[in-house]
């Protein structure tokens, strides 16, 4: 059931008895803009730690515990042009326990807490708060460094998008961001983030839906007059490979591929683009899995991914140091192979197989029923499951090829290893 | 077939023991679409040391030889078992742990087919010379990639700290000169000493009819013959009792850029299998939420004075023949963060005694968070464990919590938190770091 609690603001109850649980997400959809970013990101490390009724970590703690251990996250993500700042909440269906307690309820109240009455001391949030976690965002941002397959393709990522810098910067900010915004300026921010931000609040389980109907209608959203913000974001197609490199202490390699390709969510070619990733990198039957991976011992890993909100595509392996050049060369025959129709009717077969088992077998998590509610209504369009399968099916292999021809290199970035630490 | 029902969850689990003694548990779960099925073998990394079947005499096999074998059991002659997995649309996979192997499959159609692939390709070896050599260059790297993950290297270090003496401290994969010894015929050996079928389990959750599936296995299995089990020697290498073999503190220096730290404390006293077990387990997690759970006094302490950030973390593994705990953060001055933890650990006391508001609430969280995990096939499957706890499941789960008292929680912490059983690792930034070159 779908309902507009305002202009920009809607509620969509979810019921079903499939699952043990109850969850309940709200996200605040805005514009990806560069000098936002931080912020937003910041203002989810606030929000999942405190509040005016729980102003202490314990204290929000002992609630979510006292909930029968509710599980209470926030986090950001980019999605095409938008950023979001998400809010989720799950809480055991009281029926699965010897209590009376009303657990929903008690949820959305608690979201509806964190939301609105966050911890603020006059005109902004509680500085002590604030302070500490701006030093655990720099920690954590800092730390994302040492991960560094995390790190390689958040370079590529930058050499992607060099003419956009909202779509460079990671979802989650950045360290010298952190270093100039203020607890005043950031409340400001989350006012007008309250009332501008797109509003989805998302409520799956065996639910009572006239109930959350009128627990969410009691807060009194106000109508959004800012524009609904656009899906899909178009990457820049430069038609030339361009590398960058950069020597660490690291025993393995990561060599990470960003290509163009224009293909969007539920557009034209999606479906075959959708086979088409399957079969280039990826599955476990895919060509980079065979041929770079398993026969020629090239990597430890070799993908390959879509973004069809920014229409990329990129590849991801992790090697050793001394195979660059083979391994770029094999991953630009794997598409090559494929361009020249390389490739069986039985094995497309077997790929779509596996892309109907990933969708049917998403259906038992909770959480992507809400990941769907959300891209529908960031897309504003809806398709049911059993025409998701149809199209998957109707692809063709002429399809697959076409798809694979719009395919160009862009970017590379090669981290490669000293062996100085070992 | 047994049959036990849990009313509470409106569930039920089936079980039942096949003539050459494979264990069978299947766990139906309404309005599911995926069935999850793994196949386990008792044997982890830490089986270095058995005495092959067929023989009469203990024999040392290279480190990373169970993980070996699991890689190489895809490979067949003429076909690769996640190929024949792929035509069913199924995804599979494997993990070695230090105790078990597994395989795995999860599928939405097919389940008769994929079922006999799991089976089939599971129970018919094939190793060459050829085959051999070249997954030791996939492994090898493998390998690699873990020695550059610093919390992988925060773990382990830690382990060696604990059981210098004992095969727990190798990675499970070995290393790139113990795996370069590995060869087809250790490899056979240590296939008929582990895969026996009464060394194994079946487990299957979600999407089935647990008459049908097991007329499927039924017919699988009586087509197979298996040689007699007899039961399998392995050599665990004792530690000691009173903790004076572990290693108190150790330091290494990565290219990280902040440092990680690490308190292990070892569990000393061997814990009894079967219902024992689980209540352990669910006694030291709940003591561990007392003592730095998020409502607990400790972590707000901790947390506001910067001694501990969003990386804390704390884990407690038992599995057959031993059980840690490990606390680990990053941290700027890891010094202070251990002595922080420790301290906590050795005035146990102070958290514990006199709560039981705080034990009621920490006891309601975590049949909350049971709850929580009766929504994922995966959590169902893994939790069950046939060697360490027998026929328990995820649903009994609450019961046992439910009944813990507060005594229960101090004999634990009594018995486990132990300062000679205290130790210490970190991993500390490169004093100089590597000069980045880019172009």
């Amino acid at each position: 059931m779908q309902t507009q609690l305002a202009k920009g603001v809607q509620l969509t109850t979810v019921v079903s008895h499939q699952f043990k649980t109850n969850q309940i997400i709200v996200n605040f959809r805005a514009p990806l803009r560069r000098d936002t970013i931080t912020k937003r990101a910041l203002l989810s490390n606030l929000l999942e730690t405190s509040a005016a009724d729980y102003p202490d970590q314990r204290a929000l703690a002992n609630a979510l515990a006292a909930m029968y251990g509710a599980a209470f996250g926030a986090g950001v993500s980019r999605k095409g042009p938008t950023h979001n700042l998400r809010l989720a909440l799950t809480v055991a269906n009281e029926q699965y326990l010897t209590t009376d307690q009303p657990l929903t309820h008690e949820a959305i109240q608690f979201l509806q807490n964190v939301i609105l009455k966050p911890l603020v001391t006059g005109d902004q949030f509680d500085q002590p708060t604030f302070d500490r976690q701006v030093t655990n965002l720099k920690a954590a941002i800092k730390s994302v460094a040492d991960d560094k397959q995390y790190y390689a393709a958040q370079r590529l990522n930058a050499a992607l998008f060099q003419d956009e810098p909202a779509q460079q910067v990671p979802s989650y900010g950045t360290v010298a961001d952190l270093e100039t915004i203020t607890a005043k300026e950031l409340f400001t921010y989350y006012q007008s983030l309250l009332k501008d931000d797109q509003i989805d609040i998302i409520v799956m389980g065996d639910v009572d839906e006239a109930a959350v109907l009128a627990q969410w209608q009691a807060v009194g959203f106000t109508d959004r007059l800012t524009a609904r913000p656009k899906p899909f974001y178009r990457h820049q197609n430069r038609r030339q490979y361009v590398e960058n490199s950069e020597i660490q202490a690291l025993s393995q390699a990561k060599l990470n591929l960003g290509y163009d390709l224009p293909v969007f969510y539920r557009g034209d070619h999606y479906y075959a683009a959708l086979v088409f990733n399957e079969l280039f990198g990826g599955s476990p039957l895919s060509k980079l899995f065979m041929n770079v991976r398993e026969k020629a011992s090239l990597a430890y890993y070799a993908s390959s991914s879509l973004d069809t909100f920014r229409g990329v595509m990129k590849v991801q392996a992790g090697i050793d140091s001394k195979k660059h050049d083979q391994v770029l060369a094999i991953i630009g025959e794997q598409l090559t192979a494929i361009q020249n129709g390389d490739f069986t009717d039985e094995l497309v077969d077997q790929l779509k197989l596996g892309l109907i088992n990933d969708f049917e077998s998403s259906l038992d998590s909770q959480r992507t029923f809400a990941i769907q509610a959300l891209i529908d209504d960031l897309t504003q369009q809806s398709l049911p499951d059993a025409e998701w399968l149809q199209r998957i099916q109707a692809v063709t292999r002429e399809q697959i090829i076409e798809v694979s021809k719009m395919v160009t290199l862009n970017d590379g970035f090669f981290l490669s290893g000293a062996q100085t630490c070992k | 077939m047994q049959v036990k029902k849990y009313e509470q969850f409106n569930e039920s689990c089936f079980q039942t023991k096949l003539s050459n003694g494979l264990t069978v548990t299947m766990l139906p779960k309404a309005g599911f679409h995926k069935t999850y099925a793994t196949f386990t073998t008792n044997y982890g990394s830490i089986d270095n040391t058995f005495v092959p079947a067929g023989g009469d005499e203990l024999h040392r096999f290279p480190d990373g030889i169970a993980h070996f074998l699991e890689h190489k059991m895809f490979e067949k002659a003429d076909h690769d078992a996640f190929q024949t997995f792929g035509e069913y649309g199924a995804s599979a996979n494997a993990f070695t742990s230090f105790t078990k192997t597994s395989y795995l499959f999860s599928a939405t159609r097919n389940l008769k087919e994929n079922l006999e692939t799991l089976l089939d390709f599971v129970q018919d070896p094939y190793f060459t010379t050829q085959t051999v050599e070249k997954e030791k260059g996939i492994i090898g790297q493998e390998i690699e990639m873990y020695n550059d993950d610093p919390s992988w290297r925060l773990y382990f270090g830690m382990i060696g700290n604990l059981y210098p003496n004992h095969p727990l401290q190798y990675d499970i994969a070995g290393t790139t000169q113990s795996i370069a010894k590995i060869t087809a015929e250790d490899l056979y050996a240590a296939y008929r000493t582990f895969y026996h079928p009464e060394n194994m389990t079946l487990f299957i959750v979600g999407k089935l009819d647990p008459d049908e599936v097991l007329s499927w296995i039924e017919a699988n299995q009586s087509a197979k013959t298996f040689a007699d089990f007899k039961p399998i020697e392995r050599k665990i290498p004792a530690t000691a009792e009173d903790g004076h073999d572990i290693i108190p503190y150790r330091t290494i220096e990565m290219p990280v850029s902040r440092a990680k730290s690490i308190v292990g404390v070892k569990g000393l006293q061997p814990i009894t299998a079967g219902m024992p077990a689980l209540k352990y387990r669910a006694a030291v997690n709940v003591l561990l939420e007392m003592l730095f759970g998020d409502t607990s006094q400790n972590y707000l302490r901790l947390y506001d004075a910067g001694v501990i950030d969003d990386t804390f973390g704390y884990d407690f593994e038992l599995q057959s023949g031993f059980n840690f705990l490990t606390f680990s953060g990053e941290s700027d001055d890891p010094a202070k963060f251990d002595a922080a933890v420790i301290d906590v650990l050795e005035n146990w006391q102070t958290a514990i005694t006199g709560q039981e508001d705080l034990l009621a609430l920490v006891k309601k969280e975590m049949i909350g968070r049971v709850v929580f995990m009766t929504n994922s096939l995966e959590a169902i499957a893994n939790r069950y464990d046939q060697r360490l706890f027998g026929s328990v499941t995820l649903f009994d789960e609450p019961e046992v919590l439910n009944q813990l008292t507060l005594a229960d929680v101090e004999s634990v912490a009594g018995q486990l938190l132990k300062s000679q059983a205290i130790s210490e690792y970190q991993i500390r930034p490169q004093a100089e770091e590597l000069k980045k070159s880019e172009n």
